[in-house]
Parts: structure tokens; sequence; C-alpha cells
């Protein structure tokens, strides 16, 4: 191929090719890198030529590691093995404890077995998520069906709660002329209001999202009270949930689980 | 589903062809698959074999007329669904849905929980040979994966499995239908043809 001349990509791009390729290749894994090499040079799992497979295995890592890709520690614990068992071949048999070195092997053979099957049945699902696709349900919003109301929940976005909170603070904006005349010092930071909201969530009991602004809340108060909200939401303490589209906002503790 | 909302109807006289009426009008508004255990909760003394038959004649009557929708067995229930034929003008029509594709390795994982239910995190992880922490956490939010419950003894690690979620996402009746290790070779056979 004479591509490199007439190559309509700019020098710049083309040498970003190869980083390009390994990110398409991304490997989930060590046995996903090993079943690709395996795979590539047509070898049979059940019968890998140990120091083949290692001393490639070794390049592929060492351009990730060039490429400053992450590499996963997995991969090295995997390297490890590969250069233990790539010793073990090579010694005199006499000096060896037998059994053991077939059993580490026979391991990494059914594991890479195992793992090859699961990876075929994942690419069987995407088949039938496909499939799946191209039949539709009918969709109907269940507030239109006369009945008892179901309290539909989905994640509040964050345009939700910021409309929400554009609300608030129509409703109490006539705090913020001078309706009082004395001017309160507000002290409370964003933390402290993170306790408070988190010590009302904690009986389990979902708030409806204006009720977190007490009525007479200054403004600076409604703004602490919003970012505390955000932040608890950042952390994943709390969810803000609807019902159904532009519905109200209730604020929720999440449950954690432990371990 | 919702099982509890559904009051039983006090019609002992309803014909078959009433009661069949019946459950297509429900089938109608469902947006979810619906359970024979829900449709059995709208009428009072009248069989699960019974509903099971008439939706089978439902199923059947469609078929026979050509009707370009289906009824469906799916995520442990029933559905009227489109048929893949029509797929093209309905999605010309329709804003197109947002489609959740999986990452290959959320898609291993997940094909790990399907098969191996219910599993533990660290069994998942022997058999991918990496953390799988995040992936776990992450088709658990996508509601494809649920926690079902501790494995006694030591540790009392959390047990996954999956979800109806997950059965209708993938068009799958029930877990029984997930194919056999010789279905998927002929599924990515077939895959490859097409």
């Amino acid at each position: 191929m004479q591509t490199t001349s007439h190559s309509p990509l700019p020098a710049s791009a083309q040498s970003l090719k190869p980083i390009y390729a390994i990110k398409l290749d991304a490997f989930e894994g060590p046995l996903d890198l090993l079943l690709h090499l395996i795979q590539k040079n047509e070898m049979e799992i059940t019968d890998i030529p140990i120091a083949e497979i290692t001393e490639q295995y070794l390049e592929y890592l060492n351009f990730m590691e060039l490429l400053d890709l992450d590499v996963a520690s997995e991969f090295l614990v995997m390297a490890a093995t590969l250069l233990h068992l790539k010793s073990q071949s090579i010694l005199p048999s006499a000096i060896l404890d037998e059994p053991h070195t077939f059993k580490d092997r026979e391991q990494l053979v059914r594991q890479l077995l195992e793992y090859k099957q699961f990876k075929a049945a994942a690419q069987a699902l995407d088949f039938y998520a496909a499939r799946r696709e191209q039949i539709y349900g009918r969709t109907v919003n269940p507030n239109e069906v006369a009945g008892e109301f179901r309290d539909v929940q989905i994640k509040a976005t964050l345009f939700d709660l910021l409309s929400a909170f554009k609300l608030v603070n129509e409703r109490q904006a006539f705090l913020d002329d001078d309706y009082y005349e004395e001017i309160r010092e507000e002290q409370i930071t964003v933390e402290e209001k993170m306790e408070f909201l988190k010590r009302r969530l904690s009986n389990g009991e979902q708030v409806r999202f204006d009720e977190l602004f007490s009525e007479f809340a200054s403004k600076i108060e409604r703004i602490v009270t919003f970012l505390a909200v955000l932040e608890l939401a950042r952390l994943q303490q709390i969810v803000a949930v609807q019902s159904g589209h532009f519905g109200d906002i209730y604020i929720v503790k999440r449950e954690i689980e432990s371990a | 589903m919702n099982e509890d909302s559904i009051t039983p109807i006090q019609d002992s006289d309803l014909n078959p062809g009433e009661i069949k009426s019946i459950l297509e009008a429900v089938l109608f508004v469902a947006s979810e698959p619906t359970a024979l255990k829900q449709f059995s909760q709208l009428f009072d003394g009248i069989s699960t074999r019974k509903i099971r038959q008439l939706l089978m004649q439902l199923r059947d009557e469609y078929r026979d007329t050509n009707r370009s929708f289906q009824l469906i067995e799916i995520a442990n229930g029933f559905q009227i669904c489109t048929r893949p034929e029509y797929h093209r003008w309905v999605e010309k029509f329709h804003t197109r849905r947002v489609r959740v594709k999986l990452s290959p390795s959320a898609l291993e994982t997940l094909a790990i929980v399907a098969y191996k239910q219910p599993v533990t995190r660290t069994e998942v992880e022997e058999i991918r040979g990496v953390n799988s922490d995040s992936v776990l956490n992450s088709l658990i939010e996508k509601g494809m994966v649920r926690i079902a419950g501790r494995r006694p003894g030591p540790g009392r690690s959390l047990l996954f499995a999956t979800t109806d979620e997950f059965l209708q996402q993938f068009g799958l009746k029930e877990l029984a239908e997930l194919p056999s290790m010789e279905e998927i070779e002929q599924i990515l056979n077939q895959a490859q043809i097409e």
C-alpha cells in the first residue's frame, strides 16, 4: 500500500493512529488479552506455547505502558503467573515438582476456556438485544389511565432541581426586598446545612424539595440549602426523585449497601 | 408491575369472549409485561389456566389475521408488541429511543450473572480476571442486576441476580430461555452471516 504519501490525513493525525488502534482494542482484562493473542496466533487454548505467549503478552503490556494507558494491576499479576509458568517450563523436569506445574497450567487453561464461553454468551446476548429492539411495546402514560394514582418515580435531573429552585426563589422573593428591615447575620455553612438535611432525612421519609426551604429563609440560606442538596446528591447520599416528568421533586436518603 | 392496585370484578357470568376482550383491553393500556397472576386478580373465580388459554387464543387471532402486532411472552408476562418486520417504519416515525447500549465489559459481566446466578462479586471476578465492582454497580443502576440476598456462611457476601428488566431488554420470556452453549454458537454463526 502506498497510503503514506497520498494519505488525506495530516501527519499529526497519522501519528495518533497507533494509539487509536489500541483504544479500539481495549481489553477487558488479562484473560481477554491472552485470548486475543491466542486467537491471533491461531493457537489452541489447551496447548499454549507458554514461552511465546509470555513474550507477546509482555510486549503488549510494555506497549500499553508506553502509551500511558492505565494498566490495571490484574495485568501485572497475570504477567507474573505467565513468567512463573515459563520458568517452570524451561527448568529440567527432574528438579521440578511436576504435579504442581501441571496444576498451575491446568488452572490457566480452565480459566481461559470458561472466560471464552462467557465472552461468547455476552455476544449472543448482544444479538438478542438487537433483535429485541426491532419490536415495540405500547407505551402508556400511567397517569392517563384512570384509577389509582401510581407513583412512578424517576430520577430528577440537575435541570429539574434548578427549575424547582427557581420556583422556590420566586415564591420567597418578597423576603429579598426590604420587607424585613432588620438584617440578620447568616452564619450557616453548606457543611452545616448538609448535616441538617441528613438528619432530617434520616428516618427514611421523603421530603418535598420546596419543603427543605423554611418559609422565611433568606436568599443566602436558600442558596446554601440548594448547594447542600447538590453536594449530597453528588456524594450519592441522597436521591432526587420525581413522580413523572415535571412532577414534584422529592428528596430521599439513599440506602447504602454495606459490604 | 403493580399488583395490589387491581380490585376484583364481581362478574362470574362473563362469557369467554368478554373475558378475552377484557384481557385485551388491559394489555392495550399496559406499558409493561403483565403477569398471569395480575390478570387473575382482575376476576373472581376464573382460573389462571383459563386465562392463559384465552391469551393463547388472542395470540393466535392476531397471528391468523396478519395483524402488525403480536402478543408475546416476555419477562414472565404478556405484552402486545409490534412485529419485527415493521421495525423500519416504526423507527422512522418514532423519535429514536435512547439505546441503552451496554459496554463489552458490562455485557460480559451480565452474561456471567445471568448464567451463574445467584453469584457473588468474587465469583464474577474470578471468571473475568478483573475487578468488577463498578461494572456490577452500574448494572444495578441500569436495573439489569439486583442484589438477591447474602450467601450463608463466613463473609455473608452479597449475591447478585438478574431482574425482569434484563429479561425484558433481551427479549427473554424467562431465564430458562437463555441460550445453551450450542445455541450460542449457532447464534454467533448466524450473526456473522447477516
